[in-house]
C-alpha cells in the first residue's frame, strides 16, 4: 500500500474516532458554541485528509477553502470555550457570592481602591438608609456618616485609614451610625483590606452591627453599678439613722398620748410632723440605696397619676393635659415608691417651667414583643409620659441625669431622678428621657402590666387595740424595746424584751413550758453581730408556736419586709412606726 | 509550485501558534492544553512542509506534510478521548 495512503487513512481514522468521542460520549460541560467548532475543526481536518481521495472525483474547492478555515477553528474553539466557560464560571461565582453576601448577618460595604462604594448587603443597606443602586460609586463617608456619640463630632472615614495603612482598622467605642433617614445607631465595626493573591490592595471591606440594644444595656448595668457602689456606703448610714428615729417617734407619740396640756400637746405634734419627714427623707434614701423588693400591687393607674400629678400642681401656674388610651391596662406598682416617681418628675417638670406652661401627660397601652427592648422582658407594660415645655436638658446633662447626687441645682441633692429610676428598675420597668434644649422634656416610664385585678381584701383599720396575754420582743436598740414596751402595756400585754434571737431561742426553750400565754411576737430583722429574726424564723417554725410573729425593720426594702408571709412571718412593720402602725397590724394579726 | 492558499494556511498557522505561545489566550487552562498545542503543533508542521514541497524535496516534504497530519489527526483524537471521557468533572 501506499505509504500516504495508509496515513490518510490512519488520519481519516483518527478524525472519525474524535467524532466519536465529542458525539456519543457525556460532554454537558462544554458550552454549545465551542462544541461546534470542534466539530468543525475535526471535520475540516478531515478534509484533509480526504484530500486526495476528492481531488480524484475533481472536488478540489472545498479543500482549499476548507483549509484556509483551518487555523481560524483552531483559534476560535479554545476562545469560544473559555470565554463561555469563564462567563458561566463567573455567573456561578458571581451568584454564590451575592448569595453569601447577602446572607452575612453583619453589615457588609466593599469600596475600590478610591472609597468609592462597589457592593453593600441588604443589613448594610438598612443600617445606612442608602439602596445600592443610589450608593454603588459614592464616596463611602456620603452613605457611611459616622460620628462620636460624646462629642457628636464626625470620626476619620475607616477606608482612608486602611488604605494608608494597609491594616485592619477597627472603630472606637462610642461610634454612632447616621443613616440616610436621620435615624442613629451605636455600631461597632472593623474595616480590613481585600488583597489579592500578590498582597496588592484591591479595595475595603467594611464590617459592622448594630449594637444599641448592647450599648444601652451595657449603660444600664453601668448606671445599677453606681447605684449599687452607693448603696454600701448611704445604706448603714440611713438604718442608724431610722434606728434613732424610731426611739425620739415612740417617745413623742407616748408623751403626747400621756400629755393634756393643749400647748405641749402642739408642740409635740409639730415635732411629730417634722420627724414624719424626716422619716420619709431616710426612707428614700433607703429606696434609692438599698434596692429590695417593693410592695406592689395590681391596680389602676390612672386614678393614683391624676391625684399624684394634682397634688404635686396644686398651687402653682402650670397646668396638666392628659392623653389616655381607651381600656388601660392595671399596673403592678407600689403606690408609695410610684407617688415619690411621679412627684419627682412633675417637680422637675414645675422647676423647668418657671414662668407656667402645660405639662402633658401621656399613658398607654405598650405590648413589649421579645428581645425588642434592650433591657425589658416581653410582656405588657403600661407607658406613661410626662412631657414639659421647658427650658429642656442638654446632652452632657443628659446622660448623667440618673445618676446619684448628680444635680444642676442649688439645693438639689441629686437622688430625686436616681431615687425614680431605682424604684422603677426595681418595678422591672425602664425609665428613660428624652429632651432637646429649648423645647422641653419628656420622661417615659415603662411598668409592667396586667389584664386581670387582684381584689384587694379591705380591713377596717380601727384607732384602738386591746389585747391579753405575753408578746416577746426582740430588738437589739433599748429605745425601741422600751418603746415597744410601753404600746403593748398600753393595749393590755405583758411584754418580755431580749435584745437578740439567741436569747429569744434560749427563753423559748427554757420558759416556755410555763409560759402558755404566749400571745405574738415582735423580732427585729437584723441584729448587727448577732442573731436576727431572719436567722431564728425557721427554729420558731419548729416549735409549734401558733402564735403571730412579726418583724420591724428599718430596711423597708428588705424581701422579707416586702412579703413577710413568704418568710414565715405574720406581717412586718417599718421603722420607725408609730402607735398606730402597731395598732393596724395587730388589729389585722391578732384575734382576742 | 506554491499554491497561495497553502502558503495562507501555514502563515495564519504560524502566527496562531505565535499567538498561543505567547499567551495571547488562557490556553493553559484548557484541559489538557499541552496535547491540546502539540496537535496543533504538529498540523502546523504539516502546514509547513506543505509550502517547502513546492521548493524542493517534494516527494521528502509531501510524505511528511501527511505524516504530520496524521500525528496532528492522532493526537486530536486522543485529545478528544482523554477530555470528554469524564463526565462532570471540572474541565477547565
Amino acid at each position: 500500500m501506499n505509504p500516504i495512503v495508509f496515513l490518510e487513512i490512519v488520519g481519516i481514522c483518527s478524525c472519525l474516532f474524535s467524532f466519536f468521542a465529542i458525539c456519543f460520549v457525556k460532554t454537558k460541560r462544554l458550552p454549545c458554541d465551542a462544541w461546534w467548532l470542534l466539530f468543525g475543526l475535526i471535520t475540516v481536518t478531515l478534509l484533509h485528509h480526504c484530500s486526495n481521495i476528492l481531488e480524484q472525483f475533481g472536488i478540489t474547492d472545498i479543500f482549499d477553502y476548507s483549509m484556509v478555515l483551518l487555523p481560524f477553528l483552531w483559534f476560535f474553539f479554545p476562545y469560544s470555550f473559555f470565554k463561555t466557560r469563564y462567563a458561566e464560571e463567573l455567573k456561578y461565582k458571581e451568584e454564590n457570592l451575592s448569595i453569601t453576601f447577602n446572607s452575612i448577618g453583619d453589615a457588609v460595604i466593599t469600596t475600590d481602591t478610591r472609597g468609592n462604594i462597589v457592593r453593600m448587603n441588604p443589613v448594610a443597606e438598612k443600617l445606612t438608609g442608602w439602596d445600592i443602586n443610589d450608593a454603588k460609586g459614592m464616596e463611602l463617608g456620603k452613605v457611611f456618616n459616622i460620628i462620636n456619640a460624646n462629642t457628636r463630632q464626625p470620626i476619620a472615614n475607616p477606608v482612608k485609614r486602611v488604605l494608608k495603612s494597609g491594616n485592619i482598622v477597627g472603630l472606637a467605642n462610642h461610634t454612632l451610625l447616621i443613616a440616610k433617614n436621620g435615624n442613629e445607631y451605636q455600631i461597632a465595626d472593623s474595616a480590613a483590606p481585600i488583597k489579592d493573591t500578590k498582597g496588592n490592595t484591591g479595595g475595603v471591606v467594611l464590617v459592622f452591627k448594630d449594637v444599641t440594644k448592647e450599648y444601652m444595656m451595657q449603660e444600664a448595668l453601668q448606671k445599677t453599678a453606681r447605684l449599687d457602689s452607693l448603696a454600701i456606703l448611704s445604706g448603714g448610714i440611713a438604718h442608724d439613722f431610722n434606728n434613732l428615729l424610731g426611739g425620739i417617734f415612740g417617745n413623742i407619740d407616748m408623751a403626747d398620748e400621756l400629755s393634756d396640756n393643749p400647748k405641749v400637746k402642739r408642740y409635740l405634734k409639730r415635732t411629730l410632723t417634722t420627724i414624719d419627714r424626716a422619716r420619709n427623707l431616710t426612707s428614700q434614701l433607703l429606696t434609692f440605696a438599698k434596692g429590695g423588693v417593693p410592695d406592689r400591687k395590681a391596680g389602676p393607674i390612672l386614678p393614683f397619676i391624676r391625684k399624684a400629678v394634682d397634688f404635686a400642681l396644686s398651687g402653682s401656674n402650670i397646668s396638666c393635659k392628659y392623653d389616655v388610651s381607651d381600656n388601660l391596662w392595671y399596673c403592678i406598682f407600689d403606690e408609695n415608691q410610684i407617688g415619690q416617681v411621679i412627684d419627682n418628675l412633675i417637680i422637675n417638670a414645675q422647676q423647668a417651667m418657671p414662668l407656667g406652661g402645660t405639662i402633658n401627660v401621656a399613658v398607654r397601652n405598650v405590648l413589649i414583643p421579645k428581645n425588642d427592648h434592650p433591657i425589658l422582658q416581653e410582656g405588657m407594660y403600661v407607658k406613661i409620659s410626662i412631657r414639659d415645655s421647658g427650658i429642656g436638658i442638654s446632652k452632657d446633662v443628659l446622660d448623667r441625669i440618673f445618676d446619684p447626687f448628680f444635680t444642676t441645682k442649688e439645693k438639689g441633692h441629686g437622688l430625686g431622678l436616681a431615687t425614680c429610676y431605682s424604684i422603677i428598675n426595681r418595678h422591672e420597668g425602664h425609665i428613660e428621657v428624652q429632651s432637646e434644649p429649648g423645647k422641653g422634656t419628656t420622661f417615659h416610664i415603662l411598668l409592667p402590666a396586667t389584664s386581670k385585678l387582684k381584689e384587694k381584701s379591705v380591713v377596717n383599720v380601727l384607732k384602738e387595740h386591746k389585747g391579753k396575754g405575753t408578746i416577746l420582743v426582740m430588738d437589739d436598740e433599748e429605745v425601741i424595746r422600751f418603746i415597744l414596751s410601753d404600746m403593748l402595756n398600753l393595749f393590755g400585754y405583758n411584754v418580755i424584751t431580749k435584745s437578740n434571737g439567741k436569747e429569744v431561742l434560749e427563753y423559748l426553750s427554757s420558759e416556755l413550758k410555763t409560759q402558755t400565754n404566749l400571745a405574738a411576737m415582735i423580732f427585729d430583722l437584723t441584729i448587727p453581730g448577732g442573731v436576727g429574726g431572719k436567722e431564728i424564723i425557721e427554729e420558731i417554725g419548729k416549735l409549734d408556736l401558733y402564735v403571730p410573729v412579726f418583724v420591724t425593720s428599718g430596711y423597708s426594702e428588705d424581701p422579707i419586709m416586702a412579703n413577710p408571709q413568704k418568710y414565715g412571718f405574720s406581717a412586718s412593720i417599718r421603722k420607725p412606726f408609730r402607735k398606730s402602725d402597731l395598732i393596724k397590724i395587730l388589729n389585722e394579726n391578732m384575734k382576742d | 509550485m506554491i499554491v497561495e492558499n497553502e502558503l495562507v494556511v501555514f502563515l495564519q498557522g504560524i502566527a496562531l501558534l505565535a499567538f498561543f505561545l505567547g499567551g495571547g489566550t488562557r490556553i493553559k487552562q484548557l484541559m489538557k492544553w499541552r496535547v491540546f498545542l502539540l496537535a496543533y503543533g504538529l498540523l502546523s508542521a504539516g502546514w509547513m512542509f506543505t509550502v517547502v514541497e513546492g521548493f524542493v524535496f517534494y516527494s521528502v516534504f509531501n510524505f511528511l506534510e501527511h505524516v504530520f497530519y496524521t500525528a496532528g489527526s492522532l493526537t486530536l483524537a486522543f485529545w478528544c478521548w482523554s477530555v470528554f471521557q469524564k463526565e462532570g468533572e471540572n474541565v477547565t
